[in-house]
């Protein structure tokens, strides 16, 4: 009888589902992607009801459903900060209590209400042990040394493991209130940009400044020489409030007050992003350090929020005695829904591993007929073909004059990164491209970099590495020689984000870099996520065709077909989408 | 008859129920507040969020062995 498991995540940030068929991972999706809401935090609905569509089964045919966190021990640790936090933690506690009473708190009766099942089949894993279970069980690795690092889960916020074969411990934690991810999140908060949110725009910041305030931002936490940290909680306020992360004596410390959303950012804060982030940086590498040390292996995996942080990811390969590194791709709270099912699956049911995570492209596809009939609805001019190659040959040479490319191709991906199938794709050789990109379509930041994808066979010779990124949670180097050369997704610090990009796991994209290569010299493209600034990224073709007609992407890449003009009065019709930002769950 | 009596009042009821209702919630939440949560704060002189720094040492804690049998993960702790 086929095994079917049902991981899901929600309740704070980024719900997601997954489905595994017999330890094999299927499917996966965040919610946001189907409601259109950006993290969207409360029950994943759709992304079940995709998961079940995928295997073609109902949710009768799923023996369990495995919830990634355990709500009685989160419960505890907010009553007792509560408790410890009395009188300052009214706020948290009038908002928490009603919301755990009213359901939260029997998450198995809960569960089974939403999905109509027997509560019997919905079962629990740790916080921390779905992360560390999604980096582990879904790495090539035997045997791994497991850190996981993010805001807070039940109480824990960084863990310490080792997993071999299908067997995993986690002996050694650091507690709520000390985070790293807090921590991060306190620094965004005090750049004056969305936590839980902006936190890549800090990364982005930093490399324009200079840390000259690491004495300053050093006094926020107190590290010892094994990594173990605690932070100085005078400085925040998050542990009694809900809509405060830092305190005004946190400014004090830092030499100014926490910038407000419009104001310039000036060198200031340019450069307290740089010290926050080497701060955070040099705490990871000792932790990392010690690990090495501890668990006496040079292989690493890394999952929770705090993994995203790619730079201090590439700083963990370059200072340490690791030699091998893997990164669940969705390493945030939507990637615990996997960790959940197959920590389940191997440590629960005892069963041996067989799966390994050679891409992210999980998530929903559309046949051509399908796109065609979306296109058909919207009385679209497109171009048909036939077959690939010309599709691609046709994509490239676009690219290659400079054209910017909506591509939406294949089964989507899981996790907050475009991998090439839900892409925006440019020339990377045009020192204009990000300005192009900007003013026409994604309207960020000017100092947050784009990320190139390269062909894998080809990473070596344009970027300093020499393993596989397929999930630019990596920065390396652009080789000196090529930094000029590809000027688009070269960082002020000389670095990208890489994807290195494998024929085996997705075969047309690793095609149009090939194409491209042959017109343009590089078999290096551009390519950002197929989305406008706050909304998420494009699930259906028909997302797909509403970005295109709502932005200046010059031609839409979908499926077999080609869109390259816009009817003028339908672009009226397309309204400025209404972005809704999911607040962060109150009940945390 | 009855029920174009009862109907509006029934819905009436509803509605001042959904009104009263967060207030009702915020005045026990407060009184459990301000009442029940010092008695066990003020009990309490340890250190249980742990937010002292010390001097050397390690701040990792040692975590207890999670329980990731069936019955353990059928637990909601």
């Amino acid at each position: 009888m086929t095994e079917y498991i049902l991981g899901i995540a929600c309740y704070y940030h980024d719900a997601a589902a997954c489905l595994l068929k017999d330890g094999e991972l299927i499917a996966a999706a965040e919610e946001e992607r189907f409601n259109r809401k950006k993290h969207y935090s409360g029950f994943p609905h759709l992304s079940i009801k995709y998961c079940l569509e995928e295997a073609d089964i109902d949710i009768k045919d799923v023996q369990y459903i495995v919830y990634y966190e355990k709500p009685f021990i989160k419960f505890n640790r907010i009553l007792e900060t509560s408790i410890a936090q009395w009188p300052k933690s009214f706020g948290v506690f009038r908002r928490a209590i009603p919301m755990w009473l009213k359901g939260r708190l029997d998450m198995r009766k809960h569960i089974s209400k939403e999905l109509k099942i027997e509560p019997s089949r919905v079962y629990f894993s740790e916080h921390h042990l779905s992360h560390s279970a999604s980096a582990f069980f879904l790495s090539p690795f035997k045997e791994a040394a497991i850190l996981t690092e993010d805001g807070v889960g039940e109480w824990a916020t960084t863990t310490l493991g080792h997993g071999k074969d299908n067997k995993m411990i986690i002996d050694r934690e650091i507690q709520f209130p000390h985070s790293l991810g807090l921590l991060y999140s306190a620094l965004t908060a005090y750049l004056g940009f969305r936590v839980n949110d902006a936190e890549w725009k800090v990364m982005g910041l930093a490399p324009y400044g200079e840390p000259k305030y690491v004495d300053r931002f050093s006094k926020l936490v107190d590290v010892k020489d094994d990594g173990s940290f605690r932070l100085n909680m005078k400085y925040f306020s998050y542990i009694h409030s809900h809509k405060y992360t830092i305190n005004r004596k946190f400014g004090e410390l830092l030499g100014r007050p926490m910038r407000k959303k419009d104001e310039e950012i000036d060198e200031f804060y340019t450069d307290m992003a740089s010290s926050g982030q080497k701060v955070v940086e040099d705490i990871i590498v000792k932790i990392a350090d010690f690990m090495h040390k501890t668990y006496k292996t040079d292989t690493l995996v890394i999952a929770g929020g705090v993994g995203l942080n790619s730079v201090a990811n590439w700083r963990i390969l370059e200072k340490t005695g690791f030699k091998n590194i893997f990164i669940q791709p969705a390493a945030g709270d939507s990637g615990a829904a996997l960790g959940a099912a197959f920590a389940f699956y191997h440590l629960a049911l005892g069963k041996p591993r067989k799966y390994e995570m050679k891409h992210a492209l999980l998530g929903p596809s559309y046949t051509d007929k399908q796109i065609k009939e979306t296109l058909d609805s919207y009385d679209a001019k497109y171009t048909e073909y036939k077959n690939d190659k010309e599709l691609i040959d046709a994509t490239a040479k676009m690219l290659a004059e400079d054209k910017v490319i909506g591509w939406f191709q294949g089964r989507m991906e899981f996790g907050p990164r475009a991998l090439g199938n839900r892409s925006i794709l440019a020339n990377p050789q045009n020192p204009k491209m990000k300005e192009i990109l900007n003013s026409k379509v994604k309207f960020r930041e000017k100092f947050r970099p784009f990320a190139p994808s390269v062909l894998k066979e080809k990473t070596s010779k344009y970027f300093d590495i020499d393993i596989d990124a397929p999930y630019m949670l990596l920065i390396p180097q652009v080789r000196k020689e090529w930094q000029k050369k590809l000027p688009a997704i070269t960082h002020v610090d000389g670095t990208a984000r890489l994807q290195t990009v494998d024929k085996e796991t997705n075969p047309k994209y690793h095609a149009l870099l090939s194409s491209f290569e042959k017109k343009a010299g590089v078999p290096v493209v551009l390519n950002t996520s197929f989305n406008v600034r706050g909304e998420p990224i494009v699930c259906t073709p028909e997302d797909a065709y509403s970005c295109y007609m709502r932005t200046g992407i010059d031609a839409l890449v979908v499926g077999n077909c080609i869109l390259t003009e816009k009817n003028q009065e339908q672009v009226e019709n397309f309204k400025e989408l209404n972005i809704v930002y999911i607040k962060r769950d109150e009940g945390r | 008859m009855l029920k174009k009596i009862f109907s509006p009042l029934w819905k009436g009821y509803l509605a001042f129920g959904h009104f009263m209702a967060p207030k009702i919630t915020f005045l026990l939440v407060s009184i459990i507040y301000f009442i029940f949560v010092p008695i066990f704060s003020l009990i309490r002189f340890t250190d249980p969020l742990k937010m002292k720094l010390q001097e050397g040492g390690s701040y990792w804690l040692e975590k207890k062995p999670i329980d990731t049998s069936i019955n353990g993960m059928k637990r909601l702790y």
